[in-house]
């Protein structure tokens, strides 16, 4: 038996239930891709380092669905405010949600919130947002760090943190 | 607690661009762990408001850190006295060419005096001082 077998068992449920709050949807799919990828990496660590490596991989694969939505296409239009919904909680989240980021980023450096602008809503790649900016991969990578690192401060003061 | 790969490879790896091998590094760093958990977060409040975002904030930085153009090339200045002085021309023309109406009988003409003034004679003047204004600066462009 793969020594990840007993560890995936323990987690099951724990790795589903994070996943369901986050992507309802997707959440077999993508717990099943968890535990195939960490069968495949086989990591040599005791339970708990294990649980933090399921997690990681979990939270790279959520990030992965979040950029393939994006890319699927737009789901609030450019003008006219949010889209409405069926749902008006919803609404009034996403409302909410959308003026803190945008009230966080025009407090950012403009270099710092373009490229925060440009991984979140185009293709490229940040070697790409390096070369257009003129800077090194470091600092467009620490540049989208500090941005995200704020804007994540600033949603869950906001109440807006996400599930748990 | 901070780590080195914290704001670097750890961000590339959320995305894809590092090598996968770089998770056991972040199962095993606490900083890392957060810094994965901030951008899990943030893509996932971003994304369905993502296109919102396109086209909202300050100019891009390129167009704000870029010398200040220049109002006018050499060139340019040419072409719009060009443009200008036939507008002129047009206008003239048409001030002086009757339109199509009924015939009437002509009334007795005066006896001609001066001629008759063009109406934005000051325009001639402007044009000369473009003209030359090009001229120096075809000459010397560091003027602009």
């Amino acid at each position: 038996m793969p020594a990840a077998e007993p560890h995936i068992a323990a987690l099951a449920d724990e790795l589903l239930g994070f996943l369901r709050r986050r992507a309802p949807g997707d959440a077999e799919e993508l717990a099943q891709e968890t535990w195939v990828r960490l069968t495949a990496a086989a990591p040599d660590t005791d339970e708990r380092g294990f649980r933090a490596y399921a997690f990681t991989v979990a939270r790279r694969l959520l990030i992965d669905r979040h950029r393939r939505a994006v890319r699927r296409g737009p789901m609030v239009p450019l003008e006219g405010g949010l889209a409405g919904s069926a749902d008006p909680h919803s609404d009034a989240v996403a409302a909410q949600t959308l003026a803190v980021i945008e009230a966080t980023l025009q407090g950012m450096k403009p270099e710092v919130a373009q490229v925060f602008r440009w991984r979140t809503t185009t293709g490229l790649s940040f070697k790409d947002i390096a070369a257009k900016q003129g800077c090194s991969l470091n600092t467009a990578l620490g540049r989208h760090h500090h941005a995200t690192k704020v804007l994540a401060r600033a949603l869950r003061e906001a109440g807006l943190g996400g599930p748990r | 607690m901070s780590c080195p790969h914290a704001e670097t490879t750890t961000v590339a790896w959320c995305y894809g661009e590092a090598d996968d091998a770089h998770a056991a590094h972040i199962a095993s760093c606490e900083p890392c762990q957060a810094v994965v958990a901030d951008h899990e977060l943030v893509t996932g409040a971003v994304a369905p408001l993502a296109p919102a975002l396109v086209g909202a904030g300050p100019p891009p930085v390129g167009a704000a850190s870029a010398p200040p153009r220049r109002l006018l090339a050499p060139t340019a200045i040419g072409i719009g006295v060009a443009l200008a002085a036939a507008a002129l021309l047009a206008i003239g023309v048409a001030q002086r060419t009757p339109s199509p109406t009924p015939y009437v009988e002509p009334a007795p003409v005066p006896v001609a005096t001066a001629p008759e003034p063009l109406p934005d004679d000051h325009v001639d003047a402007r044009i000369d001082a473009l003209l030359l204004e090009l001229e120096a600066l075809d000459a010397d462009p560091s003027l602009l």
